[in-house]
């Protein structure tokens, strides 16, 4: 299929889109971000489907409505159906400029110089053709293009309006066909959606999900879109019906050349329906393949825990779970480097660690109830950690006898948990430092953030142990034979 | 498609299925005896309203006598009673002013006015509740925190206090006063509608297809709004007679003639005959009519709600 695709145009091309939601209280604006959608990067090629996939609250349903612009981005640029010079050209650009951006031994002037090199071609063509750039009103013309298929059949069509006037709706309002021409229209897409023209004359609470699927289907597809956002178009259907409906898609897809952005957490039908899939994890796309590399080759430590959740349905296979310890984090205090490292087995020490992950384990680790070993040290009164600069403050409650002795116990504590499991945690600290007689203060390493790097062809990780050379650095992960 | 086939479908569309759907509803209604009878009395008495406008013929030598004071002489009214014709049924009030043909007018009266406050009132509620729901922000807090200031003040103290105000002296300024009072019940229905409505994926899919935000509230949020605001519609026509009459009653503002039919009216006269000379029948038969047509308001109002959503009358 690859081979394919360099004779294919790219019809949508997403470039780090985001969206933060601001957290207001009463008329008071802004108490802080929750980064709902964070840096999403991809291309769709005409014709096919790009699966997502993630848990709850990862970013899939924002990500579709920040493509169709039902909730304005925060930033990032969408570009979809232009003349196939024009599409490349802007392609070739945006990664130029993200190139720039990822350098890392340049000094910062030289760095704003080529920045402002690029965007001085690249931002008329941004101002020119990005859905999130565009005025308002020139959005009528993109809205033919990007249709949205909803979740829900029950509260997706107007309960006041008939069928015809439903499936009507978007031709009045963006196109200028007369009231014959859309009528006929109608007729014909409700035959193509297999129901009949009498249907046309009901309302939508007459109808079963199923139906009602089809009809919101009919909607989308009325204006010959490029692009259907598809935001778990099955989920709320029987596992009869879904099948139906999936099937129903896919022909559609096959007779119109439609590409599809399919938002599912479901997983086998994600299979069945994309060529490719994007995983999203906190607001990020953690990996993106095509969809028989990733089912057989997954990369990304999440994914693999991810696939693995999938049911067989057969008692004898054993499964090797990846059970994922905690739970998934606020996306408004996310952490730091890789969001998901606090939740990773295989994680690294420079994948995030830093204060706000460890004020707690270290405070556990010097605390004589939990740890015996920690009985020489006076009561902590309290653990400060300061995220901007990464250290953790101890206060003491009586002076440490003698400081040096002390910063050499904590750190034989610290060797010592850092050997138990999921010790990796305490690897990331730098040093231990008495400042004063009675407060200890603890440096982290720097940690590094990973992004999304083609790691083989058409397979995207945004992982650090596929850093650099696209294999697993086997020396520096820990519990590195679950990714065999 | 064929022609021939759209044709067909073309003729098949004549069969309003918008209105199969009314009839639908009414149906429905019927099944509800209660509410069935409300429905019957209340449309009678708009009858009687609308005879009142069509062919006022047959009212007009009394409403002439009634409107000029009657007899403007103290003779003991008649009481009520099938011998002096259909006119005299409930008897006389005060300067042997037939009561029947009175109410009659009245109904007139009070049924127009109702209808004008409670449909503004409506209105303009619907329209500023269902935007400021849609949109939010600081336009919502404003709207709100004025329907607030209505809430906060008892309906007829304020209404007093308005009419005070517009130092009322015809019927049209208690109309007036009543309309302010009244939209912010249906503000507050028709904003809460709305922001449960505004996050329906249908709405979402009309912003996908174009729709601005006001063709949103217009189109798809209105109909929608409109099932509670009907029965809260419904039951506010008994209401709004009622503080109308009870405006009249306490007399708080010069009308331009004492002898004006309009219910509250006719009771307060009957009332100064009920003291003087024991004319029960003055105060009673007035009475009745006005809390005949607050039941009856009521019941259908109650049938409606369960009638009305159309998830939950299947």
């Amino acid at each position: 299929m690859s081979d394919n695709n360099e004779k294919r145009n790219i019809v949508l091309y997403v470039s780090h889109i985001k969206k933060y939601f601001d957290i207001s209280s009463g008329l008071k604006k802004s108490k802080g971000k929750v980064r709902a959608l964070d840096d999403v990067t991809f291309s769709l090629y005409e014709g096919e489907t790009i699966g997502v996939v993630g848990e709850t609250g990862c970013g899939k349903t924002t990500l579709g409505r920040s493509l169709l612009r039902l909730i304005e981005p925060t930033a990032g640029d969408v570009y979809v159906n232009l003349p196939q010079e024009i599409m490349n050209s802007i392609i070739n650009l945006e990664q130029r400029l993200n190139e720039i951006v990822d350098q890392d031994n340049v000094s910062k002037e030289d760095k704003n110089e080529q920045i402002k090199e690029v965007l001085k071609e690249l931002g008329p063509l941004r101002k020119k053709y990005s859905l999130t750039k565009i005025h308002k009103r020139e959005m009528k013309e993109y809205r033919k293009l990007m249709q949205p298929v909803f979740q829900d059949p029950y509260s997706s069509l107007d309960p006041r309006m008939l069928v015809k006037d439903i499936i009507a709706e978007p031709m009045k309002l963006l196109t200028k066909m007369s009231s014959q021409e859309i009528f006929k229209r109608t007729l014909d897409i409700i035959q193509e959606i297999g129901l009949s023209e009498d249907h046309l004359y009901r309302f939508p609470h007459e109808f079963s999900g199923g139906q009602r699927q089809r009809i919101g289907i009919a909607r989308s597809l009325v204006i010959d879109p490029k692009v259907l956002v598809l935001d778990e178009p099955t989920s709320a259907l029987d596992v009869s019906v879904q099948a139906q409906i999936l099937n129903l898609m896919r022909s559609i897809q096959q007779e119109r050349n439609i590409s599809f952005i399919f938002i599912s957490h479901h997983l086998s039908v994600i299979r069945m329906m994309a060529d490719k899939v994007a995983v999203m994890y906190l607001g990020k796309a953690v990996e993106i393949a095509e969809t028989n590399a990733l089912f057989t080759k997954m990369l990304h430590p999440y994914t693999r825990a991810l696939l693995s959740a999938i049911p067989i349905p057969d008692p004898k296979t054993k499964i090797n779970r990846i059970i994922l310890e905690g739970e998934i984090p606020s996306p408004s205090n996310p952490p730091n480097g890789c969001h998901f490292h606090p939740r990773c087995p295989v994680a690294m020490k420079n994948c995030g660690w830093s204060a706000q992950d460890l004020a707690q384990p270290i405070r556990e680790m010097l605390d004589p109830f939990r740890n015996p070993e920690s009985e020489s040290f006076p009561r902590i009164i309290r653990i400060v950690t300061d995220n901007d600069e990464n250290k953790i403050e101890i206060d003491f409650e009586d002076i440490l006898s003698e400081p040096q002795e002390s910063v050499r116990a904590i750190n034989n504590l610290i060797q010592k948990e850092s050997r138990l499991k999921g010790g990796i945690k305490f690897l990331a600290i730098d040093k231990v430092e008495a400042i004063s007689a009675d407060k200890i203060v603890i440096t982290f390493i720097k940690y590094d953030v990973p992004k999304l790097k083609e790691v083989s062809k058409g397979h995207f990780v945004s992982c650090l142990i596929y850093e650099d050379t696209g294999q697993v650095k086997r020396d520096e992960v820990p519990n590195a034979e679950i990714l065999a | 498609m064929e022609s021939p086939n759209l044709e067909k479908t073309m003729i098949q569309r004549k069969k309003h299925p918008k209105l199969q759907d009314y009839r639908f509803t009414l149906k429905l209604l019927g099944k509800n005896r209660l509410a069935a009878a409300g429905g019957v009395i209340v449309l009678v008495y708009f009858a009687i309203a609308v005879l009142d406008y069509v062919d006022p013929q047959y009212l007009q030598p009394y409403l002439n006598y009634i409107l000029s004071g009657g007899s403007q002489a103290f003779y003991v009214p008649l009481g009520p009673g099938l011998s002096n014709g259909w006119a005299y049924i409930f008897g006389e009030t005060e300067y042997n002013m037939p009561i029947f043909p009175y109410i009659l007018a009245a109904l007139k009266v009070d049924l127009t006015y109702t209808v004008f406050i409670v449909g503004s009132g409506a209105l303009i509620g619907v329209v500023l509740g269902t935007i400021s729901g849609y949109y939010g922000g600081y336009l919502d807090e404003v709207v709100m925190r004025i329907t607030d200031i209505f809430f906060s003040v008892p309906t007829l103290v304020l209404a007093l206090a308005i009419i005070f105000a517009l130092q009322a002296s015809s019927l049209l300024d208690i109309v007036y006063a009543l309309i302010i009072i009244w939209w912010p019940t249906y503000a507050r229905i028709s904003r809460g509608q709305a922001l449960s409505l505004k996050s329906m994926k249908y709405v979402e899919a009309s912003t996908a297809s174009g729709s601005s935000g006001l063709r949103n509230v217009f189109v798809h949020l209105m109909p929608n709004v409109l099932s509670p605001v009907m029965v809260q519609l419904s039951l506010d026509l008994g209401s709004v007679v009622g503080v109308f009459a009870t405006l009249v009653f306490i007399g708080f503002m010069h009308l331009p003639n004492p002898y004006i039919p309009e219910l509250g009216n006719i009771i307060v006269i009957g009332e100064s005959e009920f003291t003087a000379v024991g004319a029960w029948w003055a105060v009673l038969f007035p009475g009745i009519f006005l809390f005949i047509f607050v039941i009856a308001v009521n019941l259908l109002g109650d049938g409606l709600r369960d009638v009305l959503d159309p998830k939950l009358r299947r």
